[in-house]
């Protein structure tokens, strides 16, 4: 543990936030470590002090100015709340105890009725309600975001319906011959002044099985395909298939290619003419909000830093100058840090993964065999499957013979000499 | 009890309201009394912060405590009027970059003190330090170390995450640590 670490810790130990391994580790540190053991001190001593401040009792005359301005408030409210809250008209209708349950089974049933209508045959209108309601979230969500200045409201409305488009949709191969007229991805890269992207970051992948006649000719037209579109081939791996049956030499194997976003679509259409699409699934992740939260904690950072290289430059005392640097280089590191998880996401943004599996098959076409299950077929094939079995056990019994055949010999010579070695024995007694 | 007199309250009967913040008007006025940092604001604004309250008890939602609630109101109402102040409430970034007196500290023999060793002066310095912390930092400072709060009631006091919590008080224990320094060794 060092310093840095120990520091962390000190206060979810003042508080009793703190686990027995975590804070054996701090005791340790802070017994070898005079400058902490000082700051652990002192930080104590600053949290006690802070417990001891004494609460201040209230002003004289609090609670009857208080009141004074309570009924003022009140007096002032009430003409307004009677004209125009229904919900305090609704409770100063006395209505006798014994009366509420028939009152609530028929607001319930009315509710039932009304709710049952409404779902049954206006499922249009409710669908807009809910999309309205998703745009109206989204627009209060990006308020308070610090980047999204010029985020304009046009973009926001829009947004949900690309949000449901775009976010997990993940569809089997039934569907995904239709499935692919996503709207492109809004991935140019704009740059900010400050050098954060400004629109939406969304990382897409997406997922193909196939079947393919001639494998290297397919593998060859997708590496090239994917060169002039100006990605690369992340991983790939090619086997034969290990099923020993297959004489044919078929090969199985996959590829992970990373394509320029704006050639992602384009991209998965061709792979897909190459041959039999047995799975296909796509997936899209915003990471939008994620990368603004982190784009505006690198912001902060940032001024801090400034701000500490500031009063290093009026530092004197090599104390001082010390703690100072060691707060800089924590800074330093979380910004770094943050920055290289922009980084990464502004370029899985840029780069869309597409994972293909190949698997090469001898014939696209589909074989149909006769199938003859009569009785005497079903016996002729159970017969030849005895014959068979018994000729493989004979077969095997012959190449375990002669296979083994050196163990075998040497257990006899070894048999032989026992004999000899028995009977001379027997001879001498 | 409470919750009828809530109910009470959101009819608008003064009295159960007056009945209902009885017991939480010390903390209210405290809070808002580090919060500010004098007793005429914290005096202004406990009683802004309780109107409001009142105002609004039709909104408040029986799921969080109603402790938690009013507090929040208290924290809102102080930070809303230092804003609209301007007032400069000095960060202690701009408390040390500001006041350009490291030098003079350092040139003091007195530099660096030991903070144990300097209790007595502490004390009375204590709140002016409070005050010179940022307001997000002071209310948490307020809320764990005056009020004895955990960090999850603290989060849903401010409505922050935990996390934020417990950084935010990391911070602001450490800054007030070095204003305190900054302020012994100016005397």
């Amino acid at each position: 543990m060092n310093c840095e670490q120990a520091r962390l810790l000190m206060n979810a130990a003042i508080d009793g936030d703190i686990n027995e391994h975590e804070r054996s580790k701090l005791d340790q540190h802070i017994d070898s470590c005079e400058a902490c053991t000082v700051e652990f001190e002192e930080l104590k001593y600053v949290v006690q002090m802070l417990g001891e401040m004494e609460l201040k009792a209230l002003p004289i005359g609090f609670e009857e100015e208080l009141h004074e301005k309570l009924i003022h408030v009140k007096r002032d409210s009430e003409p307004v709340k009677a004209g125009t809250t229904i919900m305090s008209k609704i409770k100063s209708i006395h209505i006798k105890k014994r009366y509420y349950g028939y009152v609530a089974t028929a607001a319930v049933l009315l509710m039932v009725v009304v709710i049952g209508k409404n779902i049954l045959f206006q499922p249009k209108y409710e669908s807009a309600m809910m999309d309205t309601a998703a745009s109206e979230e989204f627009g209060r969500g990006s308020d308070g975001d610090m980047l999204t200045t010029s985020f304009n409201e046009s973009v926001a409305a829009e947004a949900p319906a690309m949000d449901s488009e775009m976010s997990k949709a993940e569809f089997e191969s039934s569907n995904a011959m239709t499935g692919y007229n996503e709207e492109p991805a809004p991935v140019e890269p704009t740059e900010l002044t400050d050098g954060y992207r400004e629109d939406r970051l969304i990382i897409q992948t997406a997922n193909l099985r196939m079947d393919v006649e001639k494998y290297d000719e397919v593998y060859l037209q997708i590496t090239s395909w994917v060169g002039a579109a100006g990605g690369y081939i992340e991983n790939e791996s090619t086997s034969y298939k290990t099923n020993y049956t297959d004489r044919e030499n078929l090969k199985y194997g996959y590829l992970t290619l990373r394509v320029p976003a704006t050639g992602y679509e384009s991209m998965i259409n061709q792979i897909k003419s190459l041959g039999n699409v047995t799975y296909d699934s796509a997936n899209a992740y915003d990471v939008t909000k994620n990368y603004r939260d982190t784009a505006s904690e690198v912001e902060n950072l940032k001024v801090t830093e400034t701000r500490l290289r500031e009063i290093m430059a009026d530092a004197v005392e090599i104390k001082d100058i010390l703690a100072i640097e060691n707060e800089l280089t924590r800074i330093r590191g979380q910004i770094n840090s943050y920055e290289r998880q922009l980084k990464d996401w502004e370029a899985l943004a840029d780069m869309t993964t597409i994972t293909v599996e190949l698997n090469e098959v001898k014939s696209l076409k589909p074989i149909i065999e006769p199938i003859d299950d009569t009785l005497f077929g079903k016996a002729k094939e159970g017969f030849i499957g005895t014959i068979n079995s018994i000729k493989l056990s004979i077969e095997q019994g012959f190449i375990w013979v002669i296979s083994k055949s050196p163990i075998l010999a040497l257990l006899g010579l070894l048999a032989v000499f026992a004999k000899i070695i028995y009977t001379r024995k027997r001879r001498k007694s | 009890m409470e919750s009828t007199l809530i109910e009470k309250s959101i009819q608008g009967d003064v009295s159960s309201f007056e009945k209902l913040i009885v017991q939480y008007n010390r903390y209210v006025y405290n809070i808002a009394y580090r919060m500010m940092g004098n007793e005429e604001d914290a005096k202004d604004m406990s009683q802004e912060a309780l109107i409001k309250a009142y105002k609004a008890i039709g909104h408040f939602k029986m799921e969080s405590g109603f402790s938690t609630w009013l507090y929040r109101i208290v924290i809102n109402t102080c930070k809303d009027e230092l804003r609209k102040r301007k007032e400069q409430v000095l960060s202690l970034d701009e408390a040390i970059a500001d006041n350009a007196s490291l030098q003079d500290i350092i040139s003091d023999d007195k530099a660096n003190p030991i903070l144990i060793y300097e209790q007595v002066e502490l004390k009375a310095t204590l709140n002016d330090a409070l005050n010179k912390l940022s307001d997000d930092n002071k209310s948490v400072v307020i809320l764990k170390d005056l009020m004895g709060y955990s960090y999850e009631e603290i989060g849903e006091i401010l409505q922050i995450p935990i996390g934020t919590v417990r950084s935010r008080l990391n911070r602001s224990r450490t800054s007030l640590k070095s204003i305190l320094k900054i302020q012994l060794a100016e005397q």
